[in-house]
């Protein structure tokens, strides 16, 4: 039989378990926009894009890269590489985008928790 | 007392089993093979998995490397009409891949293209629209039937001097292969591996539905897509105009040769999508369907039962193989493709 401490104890840790498991399932919900930047496998910055006022300019640490930001998006501005097609490519703007500069190892990704697809063939 | 604690126990175990289930996978991404290759494994031994694979592909990166000198591909070219370069088993069994690829489809994939590769410079700061008369004279060189291997050696030679040897057409659905076989050797049942835009899956996802693989849109930025495929254990490997290329007066020259020509292919296709069961394979035929074009593309995939194509055409008409039927997924958000399925 079980006694009030017993049910006391079995309340308090449900609502354990279910903040756990709520916290989990909906924690992210209301992701702002933000882009993560890589150097080399390791994040090196996470900006959030949602409430840039005006355009600023970000150098990596690796100094070889320059980033632009302006509201809701984010490109390479400079980069040390040879073809430049990291710069070619653009903004990146929406939930799922990523910019890469293979030569300078440096990556640009707006992370989308849903993700719609799981790789890209290309 | 005794109750309460073993409720508290409970509880706690609750918590540590659904803190260290499988259904957070571990993710790595490492530069190499001129690349980005994301590996994603679901797993208690990924991270060492991960590790594994990232050494395995930096070698196979040494070994087939042609901008370096020192690994079997360089030797092999270095050696052409003067000796057999003995070479590791699997860069002699990845040769002899190349070249099965190379007969059935008439020669349109042919590793022995880079002279005319390095003519050309695509993707380098060399680039350039080589003369008539430079391609002539280089093109004699391409031939696939001058590669002379040796089984019992494993040794390669070249039969004409100054030819080379270039395995970037199909190294890196060869490390996609590589890479699966040590998941499964570390009894990984899910991951997926994608190698600059070959995708490699191993077994399903957690909720154990199929990946859903994004196809590039070849005429928008990447991530942009023209529709998906539904896969378990199988590799999805594109080749396309797009990938690195430059323009002049207007037209694009891009980094897919056409060995009979010694130029850009023009078979009509802008995108060529192989969905294989080897990545080795799909790499390949990526290759030589986007150089034979439509029909001839078919004809070749054909030939490979298990294997199938999305084509995309110059007037942006997409096809299908009948295999893919409710696996080719058509979501055109530009609403300037059309999806024909069959020719």
């Amino acid at each position: 039989m079980l006694k009030k401490g017993d049910i006391g104890v079995i309340v308090f840790s449900l609502i354990i378990i279910i903040t756990i498991f709520g916290w989990r399932q909906f924690g992210n919900s209301k992701s702002p926009k933000i882009a993560t930047v890589i150097v080399n496998g390791k994040i090196e910055k996470r900006i959030r894009l949602d409430n840039i006022k005006k355009t600023e300019y970000i150098k990596l640490h690796n100094k070889t890269v320059v980033l632009k930001l302006e509201n809701g998006k984010i490109c390479f501005y400079k980069s040390k590489c040879k073809n430049k097609f990291c710069i070619k490519t653009g903004w990146a703007s929406k939930k799922g985008d990523k910019i890469v500069c293979v030569p300078e190892k440096t990556k640009i990704t707006i992370l989308d928790e849903s993700d719609r697809i799981d790789g890209l063939s290309y | 007392m005794k109750g309460k604690i073993t409720i508290l126990f409970l509880v706690f175990l609750v918590i540590t089993l659904s803190a260290c289930n499988n259904s957070k996978p571990f993710k790595s991404e490492l530069y190499a093979m001129g690349t980005l290759i994301d590996q994603v494994i679901y797993g208690k031994n990924a991270k060492i998995t991960s590790k594994e694979v990232s050494k395995k592909i930096k070698t196979i990166e040494r070994q087939m490397t042609v901008k370096l000198p020192g690994g079997d591909v360089d030797k092999i070219n270095k050696n052409a009409t003067k000796s057999a370069v003995v070479v590791d088993r699997e860069i002699l069994n990845l040769i002899k891949s190349s070249i099965k690829i190379s007969k059935l489809s008439n020669g349109a994939f042919d590793i022995t293209i880079l002279p005319i590769v390095n003519l050309w410079g695509i993707g380098t700061d060399k680039e350039r629209i080589p003369s008539d008369s430079e391609i002539k004279k280089l093109l004699p060189l391409v031939n696939y039937r001058d590669i002379v291997i040796d089984d019992e050696k494993s040794s390669v030679f070249l039969k004409k001097e100054n030819q080379k040897i270039d395995l970037g057409g199909i190294a890196k659905g060869y490390a996609g292969d590589v890479a699966i076989g040590i998941y499964k050797n570390q009894s990984i049942k899910k991951a997926i591996i994608n190698l600059g835009g070959n995708v490699v899956t191993l077994g399903s996802k957690v909720d154990n539905q199929p990946w859903t693989i994004g196809i590039q849109n070849p005429r928008e930025k990447n991530g942009v897509i023209i529709g998906t495929v539904k896969v378990s254990n199988k590799a999805v490997v594109s080749s396309g105009d797009y990938e690195r290329y430059f323009e002049k007066n207007g037209v694009r020259y891009h980094h897919i040769i056409d060995p009979k020509t010694g130029k850009p292919a023009r078979s009509g296709l802008i995108s060529s999508t192989i969905i294989a069961k080897s990545s080795t394979e799909a790499d390949g035929l990526s290759t030589a369907t986007f150089i034979l074009g439509l029909d001839e593309g078919m004809k070749l995939i054909r030939k490979y039962k298990n294997d199938e194509a999305i084509f995309v055409t110059y007037d942006k008409k997409v096809y299908t193989t009948d295999g893919l039927n409710g696996i080719f997924e058509f979501k055109d958000d530009s609403g300037e493709y059309k999806y024909v399925k069959k020719r």
